[in-house]
């Protein structure tokens, strides 16, 4: 997670809290202050040490958490208030504040004040402490773990912790949404109370159950969920029932569980994200520089924080799916008596978890087709000079940001002329059709369903129910499927997909009177139109950009739009799919956005031309172009 | 079964109740350009768009005028993201089924949707 | 008056060096002797001679010529006739010609042509004798000219003297007949004069009518003054009950806009029930779905579900029988509220009917107000009038005075008149008379042309 956007917050949070607390430690002359007065020096401190905790600065975490304990064992009165106690604790929060100073600087942390201090430090607390007992987990208030129920390195196992989400700030329930997300790396959680449908309508008033397995010890697991900032207050003890829902460790039906809630606190982190922006836009009109302005700010940001942390734990390798494909491959391979060389390439690019569940299976089935059909008999390999190993590979890539997995095979390929008989043989096309049908779209040929060019289907694939299926399948989450061909020398098989849900960099741009949105990564670069650059031949017009001569498409004719003939709008230079730059001249553009681009749904997936829609701030919706894919003519 | 029931042009027909989502008011609808007939537009439910279907075009009733504004079906499960638009409105209740592609529901006969067929269908250009 | 005798063209024969044309200046000097001159006989004797001495030079030259004495003889014979037809034509022109043209004069002045001119140039005898005969020509032409401008004199005299006679005729008549046109004017206006009276009297007569009308009339407008203001007052309380009776109306027209305005109120509220109702019903189908998406836990709330949806229909039936009706009301409330409103206008419109029957009580009362007030001005005109009437009568008699003076006046004009008259007559023939005769001595002289 990259948080250096967060460090101005950090800091300046930080800051306020050691400056209070600075000033109560000051104020600390014989007790004046109280118990009171130490609990909310206390609460400062501790607040210093989630925050730093999270912001990754363990050292000062660290520091910041023996300065706590030590506070504790005052306030439980076994350290004197002694005026050395106090000292050493005005120079804790003094180091500390020199901390977050070297921290705004970005400069590494210097432990030559750190580590002394903290050492004298620890020598008060170990004083106290008795000896065997477990380092107690500081909490005001709260039960600290019954001593010597357990070894401390045993996996806690079943716990069941009880949580009071701070509800400082607004939007409690996204903080408790936040606590879940990072509850969920300790372990698996097995049940939420209130559950996220009530988490989901916002009724939420701070108290959270949750039932956990965690493989972390019982200590270990308490630290870290004292150190979320979000958690004033939790209990943690081992849960005596088991759980209700035993989910498997590391499997898919697992996964999907998670992944469930998962994208429902992520769909609500958006939504809350929109509707932030919406009071946003309306107030930085409005009032801007107003205390709830801020306040909306800094809930914008904190759901922004949410939001990454909750897509990032979407991501997945792609290997989680590789041995599946593995052992598919293997099987099928040992079955038909074709030896076959799996490469699986790009294991490291994460993918939407959700996007990788829905293409299991046609990834599946196009390995095994390739295997099938796609190698040939190790005989006749080698006769045509291949190695007797047939050779699959799947690739990942990303591309922009799309994704593509490519599943090829060096076996016997497709043959357009083939598949134009066996489609006109089925009766899924006739003999004209067949002579006007070129032989790249000749390969589309197989995704019909009633397809299949094996004499007899096996019963694993050639059902001739396989790639029509894929082809759906791959539809179906926005995406594309593009079949290549080399007669003999095999099969490829591209799946390009589009983001499954992404915060796209646009440019928002009117053409017909209606507003598009164009990601900028799509672009390679704008211009403003006048008649001076452009020039006319064969009835289209070109652009001169730089020494080459763009041909130009108006917007509002590619799409069949409106036009308000204006003459020079601006024109928007992309790259086509085919390879050829083109511009496409739009009447205004209107501004920069960050969007939140989903692929557009069923039944426009296909549509070429869109890489997805957006609802805007407003709730209105603004289709996202795909300059690359534009049908011009 | 259950299901949800409403009349097209006078005709009764009846989807599964598992395929919807939900059902919501019918609303603006944004129209997307070089997209097949049948789909009215893109709409905003819930902070996301979803595509809006004319149920009146692919059952070939396109002269039916909405009664009130009508309501829009979304689909669930694998076909998220579609939905259809009823211009009448739209009833729950159970059913039982009858000969092939009908079900019974208050002893009058409903055509049954359905919905997977339907979104395809409405993805082709004629 | 003068009539003027067609004059005879003149004959003027053109003789060169005519005796005729030179006659004249002579015949001014008039009294002048002649000289007696024996021209003629020299004339004469010299023709003699000169015929002889041809004859001889022809009898003597011709036989030379001619040999032959018989052709000798015949052209002598031939020559000498000629010569003496010659000699004596030659000595007849010289005597003749000018008595000839003295004759030719003389009968012209018997046919009475003065104006000729006699030639008198010449010496010899012929010539004294064209003088004695010019001279004689112009002393008789001067006597009568005289006589001829004396006559015309006299005619013209005449005949001024008989028109001067005819227009004092003339004017004699006219003031005859004037006369009697006064005369008869006299008559007339004494009648008119009568007539006059009797109408003057008749004015007299017809203004005490005048008089006594317009006290009855005062009367019958007092009478209708008195029920004027009963008629006023009534007319006001009827005004001032339907005044009442407008805000009666106006009341239950409020009443009845109020009415109204809750039955939109009730109208509004049923369309948010009716709306209220649309939104369960879609959200108890949602929650079924929701429901049926959890499986048989929700089985109970599926049938909740349901219920609140068959719930949220009823209410919309309900709302719906409740919107027909409101509409009803809505319906008849506007009929109503029309009716009512339209009773208003009529009501206001009698009113205004009824204000105006007041004023116009009160225009009679101000009618008869004034028209006492006329009465009496009739009254003082009417003894104005009489008074003018009796003045008129008095005129009237004066001019009969002065008519019948006028008609004696003309009397004895007419008898004067009629005297001049007479003389006038008498005058006048004797002036006829002088003219005639004048006239026929003017023909008379006038069959002498004159030099005019």
């Amino acid at each position: 997670m990259d948080f250096s956007s967060y460090l101005d917050l950090f800091v300046t949070e930080a800051r306020e809290h050691i400056g209070v607390a600075s000033a109560l430690a000051a104020k600390e002359d014989e007790r004046e202050a109280g118990d009171a007065g130490l609990r909310e020096l206390f609460r400062h401190v501790h607040s210093v040490k989630g925050m730093a905790a999270s912001m990754g600065f363990s050292a000062m975490s660290s520091l910041a958490h023996d300065a706590e304990s030590l506070m504790d064992l005052v306030r439980q009165g076994r350290i004197a208030p002694k005026p050395k106690t106090r000292r050493i604790l005005c120079d804790a929060l003094a180091c500390l504040e020199r901390m977050i100073d070297r921290a705004e600087a970005r400069q590494p942390v210097d432990d030559g004040e750190r580590a002394p201090l903290q050492e004298s430090l620890r020598g008060l607390l170990r004083g106290t402490i008795e000896p065997g007992a477990a380092e107690p987990v500081a909490d005001p208030g709260g039960s600290a773990l019954p001593a010597g129920t357990r070894a401390p390195s045993t996996p806690a196992g079943c716990v069941r912790l009880a949580l009071i989400v701070s509800r400082n700030g607004a939007f409690p329930s996204v903080r408790a949404a936040v606590v879940l997300g990072r509850l969920s790396r300790l372990g698996t959680l097995m049940r939420i109370d209130p559950p996220m449908a009530a988490l989901r309508t916002g009724r939420f008033d701070g108290r959270l159950q949750v039932t956990l397995v965690s493989d972390l010890p019982m200590r270990t697991l308490a630290a870290k969920v004292a150190a979320l900032p979000e958690v004033d207050n939790f209990t943690l003890v081992p849960a005596e029932a088991p759980p209700e829902k035993i989910a498997p460790h590391v499997s898919n039906a697992s996964l999907r569980v998670k992944a469930d809630r998962l994208d429902a606190i992520i769909e609500d982190v958006l939504e809350l994200m929109t509707a932030i922006g919406r009071v946003d836009s309306g107030l930085s009109v409005e009032s801007p520089g107003s205390p709830l302005a801020n306040a909306t700010d800094s809930a914008r940001l904190l759901a922004r924080r949410a939001y990454d942390g909750l897509v990032d734990m979407r991501l997945v390798p792609f290997e989680v799916a590789t041995h599946r494909l593995r052992r598919a491959a293997d099987e099928l391979s040992r079955r038909l008596g074709k030896p076959v060389e799996l490469e699986v390439v790009g294991e490291d690019v994460r993918i939407d978890r959700s996007l990788l569940e829905r293409l299991m299976d046609p990834l599946l089935h196009m390995v095994r087709n390739a295997i099938d059909h796609g190698l040939e008999s190790p005989e006749a390999r080698r006769a045509a000079g291949k190695p007797a190993a047939g050779r699959v590979r799947v690739e990942v890539l990303r591309q922009a940001s799309r994704l593509a997995i490519v599943v090829e095979d060096d076996g016997s390929g497709l043959d357009p002329r083939r598949l134009k008989q066996v489609a006109i043989e089925r009766g899924l096309l006739t003999p004209l059709e067949a002579v006007r049908l070129a032989d790249a779209e000749a390969l589309s040929l197989i995704t019909l369903p009633g397809f299949s060019t094996v004499a007899e289907t096996t019963e694993v694939s050639g059902r001739g129910v396989g790639m029509d299926v894929v082809k759906h399948a791959v539809e179906a989450t926005g995406g594309r499927l593009r079949i290549e061909g080399r007669r003999g020398r095999g099969a490829r098989f591209e799946l390009v997909l589009p983001p499954t849900v992404a915060l796209v960099q646009t440019y928002v741009v009117r053409a017909g009177g209606v507003s598009f949105a164009v990601p900028l990564a799509a672009l390679s670069r704008m211009a403003p139109m006048d008649d001076q650059g452009t020039t006319w031949r064969d009835g289209r017009r070109f652009w001169n950009v730089g020494s080459e001569e763009v041909p130009v498409w108006a917007l509002s004719d590619v799409l069949g739009l409106a036009t308000a003939p204006q003459g020079s709008g601006m024109a928007l230079i992309a790259t086509s799919a085919q390879g050829i730059t083109v511009g496409i001249e739009v009447d205004e553009v209107v501004g920069r956005r960050e969007i939140v681009v989903r692929p557009l749904p069923l039944p426009l997936s296909t549509l070429p031309g869109y890489s997805g829609a957006a609802v805007m701030d407003d709730g209105s919706i603004v289709l996202v172009l795909d300059p690359a894919h534009l049908p011009l003519s | 079964m259950d299901l949800l029931y409403f009349q097209i042009g006078g005709a009764p027909y009846a989807i599964p109740l598992e395929a919807i989502a939900d059902v919501s008011p019918a609303g603006p609808v944004h129209p997307v350009p070089l997209s097949p007939p049948a789909v009215l537009g893109l709409a905003e439910r819930r902070g996301r768009a979803i595509a809006v279907i004319d149920l009146r075009s692919l059952l070939d009733d396109p002269e039916t005028e909405a009664r009130g504004a009508g309501n829009v079906m979304r689909l669930a499960g694998p076909l998220e993201g579609a939905a259809l638009f009823v211009p009448a409105e739209v009833f729950s209740g159970s059913g039982t089924p009858a000969t092939s592609g009908h079900v019974w529901i208050d002893g009058r006969l409903h055509a049954l949707l359905d919905a997977e067929a339907l979104v395809k269908r409405a993805a082709t250009f004629h | 008056m003068s009539k003027e005798r067609t004059v005879r063209p003149r004959l003027l024969p053109a003789l060169p060096g005519s005796i005729f044309r030179r006659g004249l200046t002579n015949a001014k000097g008039g009294g002048a002797s002649f000289p007696r001159g024996r021209a003629v006989q020299k004339k004469l004797a010299a023709s003699f001679l000169l015929v002889t001495l041809l004859c001889t030079a022809v009898a003597m030259a011709v036989p030379r010529v001619q040999t032959d004495p018989m052709w000798s003889a015949v052209l002598v014979v031939c020559l000498d006739l000629a010569i003496g037809l010659g000699g004596a034509w030659l000595v007849s022109w010289l005597v003749v010609r000018r008595i000839k043209q003295l004759a030719s004069a003389a009968s012209l002045i018997s046919s009475g042509d003065l104006t000729l001119a006699v030639n008198v140039d010449g010496t010899d005898e012929t010539a004294d004798l064209a003088r004695s005969f010019s001279a004689m020509l112009v002393n008789l032409l001067s006597v009568l000219t005289e006589v001829k401008n004396g006559a015309e004199q006299i005619y013209s005299s005449a005949l001024t003297l008989s028109r001067t006679t005819e227009e004092v005729n003339t004017a004699t008549a006219g003031i005859a007949e004037a006369a009697q046109s006064i005369a008869r004017g006299a008559d007339a206006q004494a009648h008119d004069v009568s007539r006059t009276s009797a109408l003057t009297r008749d004015l007299k007569g017809s203004a005490d009518r005048v008089a006594e009308a317009a006290t009855s009339v005062q009367e019958a407008a007092e009478e209708a003054s008195l029920r004027a203001t009963t008629g006023a007052a009534a007319a006001r309380r009827a005004a001032d009950g339907i005044v009442e009776l407008k805000h009666a109306v106006d009341a239950s027209a409020d009443a009845v806009e109020g009415f109204q305005v809750r039955a939109d109120e009730i109208g509004k509220i049923v369309s948010f029930i009716v709306s209220l109702a649309e939104q369960t019903h879609l959200l108890a189908i949602n929650a079924t779905i929701e429901a049926a998406r959890a499986g048989d836990e929700a089985r109970g709330f599926a049938v909740v579900a349901e219920e609140v949806r068959r719930l949220a229909d009823h209410v919309r039936g309900f709302a719906d029988q409740i919107g027909s009706v409101t509409d009803e009301i809505r319906g008849g409330s506007h009929i109503l509220a029309r009716s009512i409103r339209e009773s208003v206008t009529a009501a206001g419109a009698a009113r205004e009917l009824v204000e105006r029957a007041a004023s116009s009580f009160d225009g009679v009362l101000d009618a008869t107000r004034g028209t006492t007030d006329r009465s009496r001005a009739i009254a003082r005109s009417v003894d104005e009038q009489r008074l003018l009437a009796r003045q008129v009568d008095e005129a009237l008699e004066r001019i009969v005075r002065i008519a019948q003076e006028n008609a004696r006046g003309t009397e004895e004009t007419s008898t004067a008149t009629i005297g001049q008259t007479a003389s006038m007559n008498a005058l006048s023939a004797s002036a006829h008379e002088l003219a005639r005769t004048s006239d026929q001595m003017k023909i008379l002289i006038a069959t002498f042309r004159l030099r005019d």
